[in-house]
């Protein structure tokens, strides 16, 4: 009783109404304040007056949003995706944008997604090409010029196409005949104008009458795997021709050349043929070329029309000096150009077709 | 197309053929020698190509080059296969523009593809189309895709920013 005075009563009664106090400091301070009767009545009309709580409402963190995560997923999602890129695309139509911000005004946070699909349009960066003048590409003659130069690549090529057969048939071009050869290879026979000591051109006449060339006879054969060209006449005797043929310098097995080492001897068999160069003064014509006389007789022996090999080939090769001619323009000039040719089984030229910016020419052989 | 159209075309293009390209394939020498290469190839063409369809002819080419390129060097890793979901960041980004193009890195080649066309050279989706090879339908649906990614790229970054 003597802890319980006027002066701290107030503490035991703050303990007694929080539960604190003990059951015999309880019994303590009841009996004091029986004993003071005016405390009694102010506790009793502290008691029963309505305590102030402190407000919990006020003070709030207004921007929990901004914290919150959320997962957005589902149908709807992917058509706010789709209506956001549309949106940045500038795709979307007016209902399109309505139904997005509709949309956006729905669940927390899918405004925040709204604004960073705005944000995924690339800037392009500031990089350039170092060395754009080599790619720079320059006339050789002005547009107006180029023109010009195309219908005359052109012209050319046509002049070309028709120019060279007849100066190839002027300058008697030295291969006669090419032909399946009875030994099994082509055989392609080649007359050089060219010996090893003098000339003698092929256009030159030969002392031998046309009359009388149909008796003399040449025989292709092969020894050693080279092919071989010989004189004959029907009643001599191999063994005689052998001698005195025509010598036949083998270049390749493929390609012999007929070389005439002199045209002042008696190159076949000095009794039977006279080849040598003579000053036609009348009527050249009866007299063979040492062309015509080999080509004849070579052909005759491999036994085919030379003429026509002759002929198709010739064309052939025309054509093909005609698209080298044409490329080589094209390059110079630098206008497009495209050259088809197609061969038959046999490797020979059958169709050639050259096709300029201007000029399309196609030919079957 | 003559010749004077066909050196503004380099004037004009070079720029552009030239970042797309190195923007893909991240390697200067490569990407020179691919404006090369397709310039070169419209040299060849230059009389059949106009000039009002030489933009998206030389992109063209500069694409199905880069592609053979990539290929040959066994680089590509499949026009779908899924975007990387390594989003790691550790790196500093001073703005979203360095960040956008950090991302596109992490595409897929064709959604690369698409995206930068369309951004850097505000391409039709009917142009890309003409370009990559693809309907109009696939390009939107590549364009979407890559939108996605980048916007999921960025936003699981904007609060690093």
């Amino acid at each position: 009783m003597a802890n319980i005075n006027r002066h701290n009563y107030s503490t035991k009664l703050i303990d007694f109404s929080e539960g604190r106090l003990s059951e015999r400091d309880a019994d303590e301070l009841f009996a004091f304040m029986e004993e003071n009767h005016d405390l009694l009545d102010e506790y009793l009309s502290m008691s029963n007056a309505v305590m102030p709580i402190l407000s919990q409402g006020k003070d709030v963190f207004i921007e929990k949003v901004r914290l919150k995560k959320v997962v957005f997923e589902g149908e709807e999602f992917d058509e706010f995706s789709w209506l956001c890129v549309a949106r940045l695309e500038g795709d979307a139509s007016t209902s399109e944008l309505s139904e997005l911000k509709r949309i956006c005004e729905k669940p927390v946070g899918l405004s925040n997604e709204a604004a960073l699909f705005n944000r995924v349009k690339l800037l392009p960066e500031n990089i350039t090409y170092p060395n754009k003048k080599s790619l720079y590409r320059f006339d050789i003659v002005g547009n107006q010029r180029l023109r010009w130069y195309y219908a005359a690549a052109s012209v050319a090529a046509v002049l070309l196409i028709f120019m060279i057969p007849v100066w190839r048939d002027h300058q008697q071009v030295s291969v006669i005949a090419r032909t399946s050869a009875p030994i099994e290879q082509n055989l392609a026979i080649k007359l050089s104008s060219k010996s090893s000591s003098t000339e003698v051109h092929v256009d030159n006449r030969l002392a031998i009458n046309r009359s009388q060339s149909s008796a003399l006879k040449i025989r292709s054969t092969r020894v050693n795997g080279l092919n071989m060209a010989e004189a004959s006449q029907p009643k001599l005797e191999r063994k005689a021709v052998a001698r005195s043929i025509i010598e036949v310098a083998e270049l390749n097995p493929i390609r012999p050349k007929v070389v005439i080492n002199n045209p002042n001897l008696s190159v076949m068999t000095p009794r039977l043929i006279k080849i040598r160069p003579i000053v036609v003064k009348s009527t050249p014509s009866n007299y063979l070329t040492v062309g015509e006389f080999l080509a004849e007789k070579v052909s005759d022996a491999a036994g085919v029309d030379q003429k026509q090999v002759k002929k198709a080939r010739g064309e052939a090769r025309a054509w093909e000096y005609a698209q080298a001619g044409i490329s080589g323009i094209a390059r110079i000039f630098g206008f497009p150009l495209k050259v088809d040719k197609q061969y038959d089984a046999e490797g020979n030229l059958k169709k050639i077709s050259i096709d300029t910016k201007l000029l399309a020419v196609s030919k079957t052989l | 197309m003559n010749t004077k159209e066909y050196n503004l075309c380099v004037d004009l293009y070079a720029d552009n053929v030239y970042r797309f390209i190195l923007k893909n394939i991240k390697d200067e020498d490569k990407a020179k020698d691919v404006v090369q290469d397709s310039f070169e190839k419209l040299w060849v063409k230059v009389g059949e190509v106009s000039f009002e369809k030489s933009k998206p002819y030389l992109f063209s080419i500069a694409y199905h080059t880069m592609i053979d390129l990539i290929r040959k060097e066994k680089r590509l890793v499949g026009m779908e296969a899924a975007p990387s979901e390594d989003m790691s960041h550790s790196e500093h980004y001073s703005d979203i523009n360095e960040l956008l193009h950090r991302a596109v890195q992490q595409l897929p080649e064709i959604q690369r593809n698409v995206i930068l066309l369309r951004d850097y050279e505000g391409y039709s989706y009917e142009e890309i189309g003409e370009i990559t090879g693809l309907n109009e339908s696939q390009v939107k649906v590549y364009i979407y895709r890559a939108r996605v990614f980048l916007k999921t790229y960025i936003g699981s970054l904007e609060t690093v920013i």
